[in-house]
């Protein structure tokens, strides 16, 4: 499922029942301040979430991502990604929970958070948090912030690639991880489109 | 750490003077002219209780509605004269200390030890050669009456009244604590140690310490606290101020282990100029609820901050630990390392922040957190908080909760070693390398109070 945002304000909320399964994309790339939420609630035994979120920040705007991980029971997956490129003076603020209850034994929960910052007046703001309330579990969270490898794109440029096109091939690698996961090439193509038509 | 709480012990009351229970402007002013203050620290006090009385409670973190403020006494002196050496002490002191094992700690380690008993120091032994080299290690009071230009400087400095409603407290009704001062370029290489005690019912503690490392100097200051049960709620407010000059670096160690009727709301903070280093090192292991978050403010040029922090939580226990880290100037750095443990329905709670401010370019940040749930009753929160307005840097946080690995478990046991006694070995292990970094005693005693835990009877 690839959910491309328009307007100022998106909330997405999937209740995931036993042995479902679910992919989610979501790319955030319009000029414009944006508050979007997604709520993964996996209420099935057996189920799995994975959900990619896609961000690239331009201008002069406010962008607020706030993601939910619920684990209601047994044997439940989730995996979520938010990958922001953020250039000018955009205001990038990322919140995120994983909550395990009591009874979602053997629950994997996993959320990373990274941003690459492309102007010298970007902002981001990273709140990943865990609440876990069950012991037979795996949960990981991370998050880094940091501007683009200045070894990398010094090999590039010493290949005679100009620093701009060398910055902008570094932030494709950067999303293409990513997309990378995704299973569908079909998919995959169109996740590249529309991310394209901001960077 | 319930079960095994072999110091809760407690001594029949003889105390020179007890204030009345609550707080009023009254309580402070009284306890203001007993201790002789300058004009400047009365109007302190006065000004901070104001403060108190005008903040609300904190919404975040553990749960601080059962606090009965009118219910604690805010004052007690225990004796009036203070003891320079240990056959000095009043014989009721000097045995409560006897038995958590003092002397010969102090023989084998230390080279001075104020200890606290209730809200006043009564006895203190500086080695000579600390005293030639310069190096002032006193109890708060007198580091007050002594050198009233330093402290006049220093006091409220990095953690002013206003900046919390604990802070505020402390600062109405401090007393007690330590003022440490060492010269520049001073090295001062056992680590200086202090220990406390809550001992009337209802007692509040509010030590503070104050602790100046001139340029290029270097210290280890060591805390260790126990306090005895009581069926009311003791409250434990201190506030700690540390300022690191260029080049110095300053070492505090902390090992809490408060009986679990404690609430133990500490605010922390160093201010680290220019190259300068600082490390706290901070175990949680009692109280009822701790709500603390060693703070380091990098303010210099490649300064440098740690926060080690291991925080255990039993049944009905809530630690709410973590760090703060802000990163004002360029090229500065800091770790974060955070390892805890919950057991039979305890909670524990990373709370973290990172800052970096504009223009502090070139710094980096990394902070870990693992945190081990033993079993299904327990719970762990991990709320970090990531605030980046500067391009040039790299930061990194992960964290990482579960319970004990079956793999692990299964090669001990093939073993021939006991389900328990692998249990504390792995959990032993996990908290290894903050443990390495805490002076002997407190690895050692840490180590078996988890063993204690692991296989003695069900909490």
């Amino acid at each position: 499922m690839i959910q491309e945002i328009h307007g100022n304000y998106a909330s997405f909320e999937y209740t995931l029942h036993e042995h479902a399964r679910l992919t989610v994309v979501l790319i955030v790339a319009q000029k414009a301040d944006m508050d979007i939420t997604v709520r993964v609630c996996l209420s099935g035994q057996g189920s799995s979430a994975n959900v990619i979120g896609l961000v690239a920040g331009r201008g002069d705007h406010r962008i607020t991502m706030h993601t939910e991980q619920i684990h209601e029971a047994q044997d439940t997956t989730s995996n979520l990604l938010v990958k922001a490129a953020l250039y000018d003076q955009v205001q990038f603020s990322y919140d995120g929970v994983i909550r395990v209850e009591k009874l979602a034994q053997k629950t994997d929960a996993y959320q990373k958070n990274e941003n690459l910052l492309l102007s010298p007046h970007a902002h981001a703001r990273s709140d990943p948090a865990l609440e876990i309330l069950a012991n037979d579990v795996r949960c990981t969270h991370g998050s880094t912030t940091g501007k683009p490898n200045e070894d990398q794109l010094w090999y590039l440029t010493s290949r005679g690639i100009p620093r701009r096109a060398a910055t902008q091939l570094l932030i494709e690698g950067f999303f293409e991880r990513a997309i990378m996961t995704i299973s569908d090439t079909i998919h995959q193509e169109q996740i590249r489109k529309s991310l394209w038509q901001i960077l | 750490m319930q079960n095994t709480y072999k110091y809760g012990f407690h001594k029949p009351e003889n105390y020179v003077f007890k204030s009345k229970k609550g707080l009023d402007v009254g309580v402070v002013e009284d306890m203001s002219d007993r201790k002789k203050d300058p004009a400047w620290m009365r109007l302190f006090r006065l000004k901070a209780l104001d403060q108190f009385f005008r903040k609300p409670l904190p919404i975040w973190g553990g749960n601080l509605t059962t606090i009965n403020f009118d219910d604690i006494y805010y004052y007690i002196n225990p004796t009036d004269k203070r003891a320079s050496r240990w056959e000095d002490l009043p014989v009721e002191i000097r045995d409560t200390y006897d038995r958590i094992g003092i002397p010969e700690a102090e023989k084998k380690f230390l080279s001075g030890v104020s200890a606290q008993y209730e809200s006043e120091v009564v006895y203190k032994s500086i080695h000579e050669t600390l005293s030639k080299k310069g190096v002032i290690f006193l109890d708060m009071d007198s580091g007050l009456r002594e050198y009233p230009e330093i402290v006049k400087q220093y006091f409220g400095m990095v953690i002013p009244p206003g900046d919390n409603k604990f802070a505020a407290l402390n600062s109405a009704v401090w007393s007690g604590g330590s003022f440490v001062y060492v010269p520049k370029g001073v090295r001062v290489d056992l680590p200086l140690q202090a220990y406390f005690r809550i001992n009337a019912a209802n007692m509040g503690q509010f030590e503070r310490t104050l602790i100046i490392a001139e340029e290029g100097s270097f210290v280890h200051y060591v805390e260790g606290c126990t306090a005895p049960i009581y069926t009311t709620d003791s409250l434990h407010s201190a506030v700690v101020e540390i300022i690191v000059k260029k080049g110095a670096r300053v070492r505090y160690t902390t090992i809490q282990n408060w009986s679990t009727n404690v609430y133990n709301l500490v605010t922390k903070r160093a201010r680290v100029e220019e190259e300068g280093i600082m490390e706290w090192v901070d175990g949680n292991l009692g109280s009822k609820l701790t709500m603390k978050y060693p703070s380091v403010y990098l303010v210099g040029r490649k300064a440098h901050g740690e926060i080690l922090s291991i925080a255990y939580a039993g049944a009905g226990q809530h630690q709410d630990a973590g760090g703060k880290v802000v990163h004002v100037a360029a090229e500065t750095t800091s770790q974060i390392i955070s390892k805890s443990i919950s057991r039979g329905g305890g909670r524990t709670s990373y709370r973290g922040l990172v800052q970096i401010i504009r223009g502090a370019t070139n710094s980096k940040s990394k902070v870990v957190c693992d945190a081990l749930l033993l079993d299904e009753a327990s719970r762990s929160d991990t709320y970090p908080t990531m605030k980046i307005d500067e391009q040039d840097v790299t930061i990194e946080h992960e964290a990482t909760v579960s319970k004990i690995g079956d793999e692990q478990l299964f090669y001990l046991l093939s073993r021939g070693i006991g389900k328990a006694q692998a249990e504390s070995m792995i959990v032993n292990g996990f908290i290894e390398p903050i443990v390495k970094e805490l002076p002997l005693e407190y690895a050692v005693e840490l180590n078996r109070l988890i063993q204690l835990q692991m296989e003695g009877s069900v909490g």
